[in-house]
C-alpha cells in the first residue's frame, strides 16, 4: 500500500491511467455504436409513426414514446442496480465492463431516439414531400433523402451525447466497471489523492474536446453551407 | 379545336378535419386540363389551389370524385401503382424543395436512381438536363451556393428527368424577382413547346397566368369559379373574384379615387373603354374624325395577354354635346366595353369597378 500522499507517481499512476483510459474508450464507444444505431432506428420509428407522419400510428407512437419517458428520467446510477436482473440474463454477469454496457446501451437508444426524432421533425419536410412526388417509397424517401438532409445536426447530436455517455461510464466504475471514473474514486477520492483525481479530469476534458472536435468538422463536411 | 384532356376532375372533393370542423378545401370541382397545354390555376390564399393539384399526383387523397391521368384512374391506385404514376408527373415547389446534402448533379439524378436507370445512362441524362436548364457548368456546386432562379432550374431539370408528359409548378416563381421570374416562365414555355409536357401551374399573380398560360382556372373557397382560355378570361371575367384578380394584376381601370383626381384636370366627359378583341387596337384618331369633338386618354394601359392586346384606355371627350354622345357611340363599337363616367358636373359611377378585399378578409400570403 502506497502512503496516502497528494501526488502522481508516473511508476505506479501510469499504467493505471492507461488500462482506465482504455476501459473508457471501450465502454463508450461500444455504447455509441451500439446504442446510438438502435437509437436511430427507434427514433426514426418514433419520427414515421407520430400524428401526420409516413407511418402515422398513434397508438405505436404513444408505446414508443411512453418507453422513453420511462426510462430517461432514472438516474443511471439506480438504473444500473435495477436492471441488474436483466443485465445478468443478457450478458450473464453483473460485473465489468460487458455488465456495464449493457444498461449504458438501454439507456443511450432511449437518448438517441428523442435526439433523432428531434432533428427529423426540425428538418425540411419540403424534400420528403419533392421525393413522393417522384415516385419514392416512404422508407426511401426516409432513410435516402431525409437521414441525409438531416445528418448535419444529427452529427452534432452524437458528439453532444458522447459526454452523457462518458458520464454514464464513470458512473459505471462504481459496479467494478473500471474506466476514469473508478480510477478517479479509489486512486484519488478515497486517498486523499486530488492530484490523481485532477489527472482524470483532465483526461476527462481532453476526450470531450477531441470529441466535440470531430463532430463539428464532420457537421461541417456534410452540410455544405 | 378539340384537343382529348389529359387530366380530368370529376366531382372531385377533398375535406380536411381541423379538430371538429371540416374544411372542404377542394368542392366538387370537375375541370378538364388539355394535352399540351400551359394550365393555369389561380384564386387567393387557402383558396384550395395547391390541394387541387397535389390530388392529380395523389399526394393528397380524394374523399369523393375521380381524376383520371393520362388514360389511368389515379384515384383507384394503390401505393405501387402510385409510384409508377408519380414517375410520369414532375413536380416543382415554391421552396424548390432541393437536397441540400447533394450536388445539383446528384438531385437531378435522384428520380434517375429511384427509377433503376444504369448508371451510365444517369450520367449522360443529367449532363442532358443540366445542359436543357443551362447549369452545366454548376454540376458539382451545393444548393445553398445557387441564387433562388438557379434552385428553380435545378428543380425543374429534376422534375424532368423521368421524361414526364405532366408537370405541376406549384408557385414556382413565388419566392423569385421579377426577373427571374420571366426566366422561369421562359423556361416552362420552352419545356412546353419543344418537349410537350402539359404543365398546370398555381399562381396568385394574373402577370403570370397572362405570360404564360393557354387556359386558366379560378378558385374560390375550394370550388373552380371561373375557367377557359385565359384572353376570354381576362376579356369577359364573370366572377367578382376573377375580376378583382385581373384588375389587380392590370391596374389600367382606375380606381373612383383616381378618377376624382382624374377629374381635377380633365372636368369634362370620362370614357373607360375596355380593349379586347380589338383587333387592330384603338384607332383613336377615327373616333371623333368629322366631328366638333375631341378625344385624349387620361389614364389607362394596354398590354398582351395570350400575345393579343389587351388593355383599359380612360378617354376624356369634350365638344358639342351631341357630337361627345356620338364620340361615346363609336367607342362602344369598337371598345370590348364601355363605361360612360359621365362629366365633373354629373359625374355617374363605374359599374365595373370591383372593390379590392378586406385586408381583413385577406388570408396571409406567406
Ligand atoms: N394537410 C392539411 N390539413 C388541414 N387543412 C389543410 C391541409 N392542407 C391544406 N389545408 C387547408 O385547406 C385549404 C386550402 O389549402 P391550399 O393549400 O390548397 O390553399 P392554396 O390555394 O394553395 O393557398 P396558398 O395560396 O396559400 O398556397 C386551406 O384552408 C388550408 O388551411
Ligand atoms: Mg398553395
Amino acid at each position: 500500500m502506497r502512503p496516502l500522499t497528494n501526488d502522481w507517481d508516473w511508476a505506479y499512476h501510469g499504467p493505471l491511467l492507461w488500462t482506465a483510459i482504455g476501459q473508457t474508450l471501450q465502454m463508450v464507444l461500444v455504447t455509441l455504436v451500439i446504442g446510438g444505431l438502435l437509437g436511430l432506428g427507434y427514433g426514426l420509428a418514433l419520427y414515421a409513426t407520430r400524428r401526420g407522419g409516413l407511418y402515422a400510428a398513434g397508438g405505436v407512437y404513444a408505446v414508443l414514446s411512453f418507453v422513453v419517458n420511462l426510462i430517461r428520467p432514472i438516474p443511471f446510477i439506480i438504473f444500473i442496480t435495477a436492471a441488474r436482473p436483466l443485465t445478468i440474463a443478457v450478458t450473464g454477469t453483473s460485473l465489468g465492463v460487458r455488465a456495464a454496457i449493457f444498461p449504458m446501451v438501454i439507456v443511450t437508444i432511449m437518448a438517441t431516439a428523442r435526439l433523432v426524432e428531434q432533428n427529423l421533425v426540425a428538418a425540411d419536410p419540403g424534400v420528403i414531400e419533392a421525393a413522393r412526388a417522384m415516385g419514392a417509397s416512404r422508407f426511401n424517401a426516409l432513410i435516402h433523402v431525409l437521414v441525409p438532409e438531416a445528418l448535419g445536426p444529427l452529427i452534432l447530436g452524437y458528439a453532444f451525447l458522447f459526454v452523457g455517455v462518458l458520464d454514464m461510464s464513470a458512473m459505471a466504475g462504481a459496479i467494478g466497471a473500471g474506466g476514469l471514473g473508478y480510477f478517479a474514486i479509489s486512486y484519488g477520492y478515497d486517498r486523499y489523492n486530488d492530484v490523481v483525481t485532477w489527472v482524470a479530469v483532465g483526461v476527462i476534458i481532453v476526450m470531450v474536446q477531441i470529441a466535440q472536435h470531430l463532430g463539428n468538422t464532420l457537421a461541417r463536411r456534410v452540410l455544405h453551407r | 379545336m378539340t384537343v382529348e384532356p389529359i387530366i380530368t376532375f370529376r366531382g372531385v372533393t377533398k375535406i380536411f378535419a381541423t379538430g371538429k370542423d371540416q374544411l372542404r378545401a377542394v368542392d366538387d370541382v370537375d375541370l378538364d386540363v388539355r394535352r399540351g397545354e400551359i394550365f393555369g390555376v389561380v384564386g387567393y390564399s387557402g383558396a384550395g389551389k395547391s390541394t387541387l393539384v397535389r390530388l392529380i399526383n395523389m399526394l393528397e387523397r380524394v374523399d369523393a370524385g375521380t381524376i383520371d391521368v393520362d388514360g389511368r384512374r389515379v384515384t383507384d391506385l394503390d401505393e405501387r401503382g402510385l409510384r409508377a404514376l408519380r414517375a410520369d408527373i414532375g413536380m416543382i415547389f415554391q421552396q424548390f424543395n432541393l437536397f441540400g446534402g447533394r450536388t445539383v448533379a446528384r438531385n437531378v439524378e435522384y428520380p434517375l436512381r429511384l427509377a433503376k436507370v444504369p448508371k451510365a445512362q444517369r450520367r449522360a441524362r443529367v449532363a442532358e438536363l443540366l445542359e436543357f436548364v443551362g447549369l452545366s457548368d454548376k454540376a458539382r456546386r451545393y444548393p445553398a451556393q445557387l441564387s433562388g432562379g438557379q434552385k428553380q432550374r435545378v428543380g425543374i431539370a429534376r422534375a424532368l428527368a423521368t421524361s414526364p408528359n405532366i408537370l405541376l409548378a406549384d408557385e414556382a416563381t413565388s419566392a423569385l424577382d421579377p426577373e427571374t421570374t420571366r426566366d422561369v416562365l421562359n423556361l416552362l414555355r420552352r419545356i412546353n413547346r419543344e418537349l410537350g409536357v402539359t404543365i398546370v401551374l398555381i399562381t396568385h399573380e394574373m402577370s403570370v397566368v397572362q405570360y404564360v398560360c393557354h387556359r386558366v382556372a379560378v378558385m374560390e373557397r375550394g370550388k373552380v369559379v371561373e375557367h377557359g382560355d385565359v384572353y376570354t378570361v381576362f376579356a369577359n371575367p364573370r366572377e367578382t373574384a376573377t375580376r378583382r384578380f385581373i384588375q389587380t394584376a392590370l391596374n389600367y381601370r382606375p380606381s373612383p379615387e383616381i378618377v376624382a383626381r382624374v377629374r381635377e384636370r380633365h372636368p369634362g366627359r370620362l370614357v373607360v373603354a375596355s380593349l379586347a378583341d380589338t383587333g387592330a387596337g384603338l384607332d383613336v384618331s377615327a373616333l371623333t374624325s368629322g366631328l366638333d369633338a375631341s378625344a385624349s386618354v387620361v389614364f389607362g394601359g394596354v398590354t398582351q395577354v395570350a400575345d393579343r392586346p389587351f388593355g383599359s384606355l380612360t378617354l376624356e371627350v369634350a365638344g358639342a354635346p351631341a357630337d361627345v354622345d356620338e364620340v361615346v357611340a363609336r367607342l362602344g363599337r369598337v371598345a370590348g366595353a364601355v363605361v360612360d363616367l359621365g362629366t365633373a358636373a354629373n359625374p355617374l359611377p363605374d359599374v365595373r369597378w370591383v372593390e379590392p378585399r378586406d385586408s381583413e378578409d385577406e388570408v396571409a400570403t406567406r
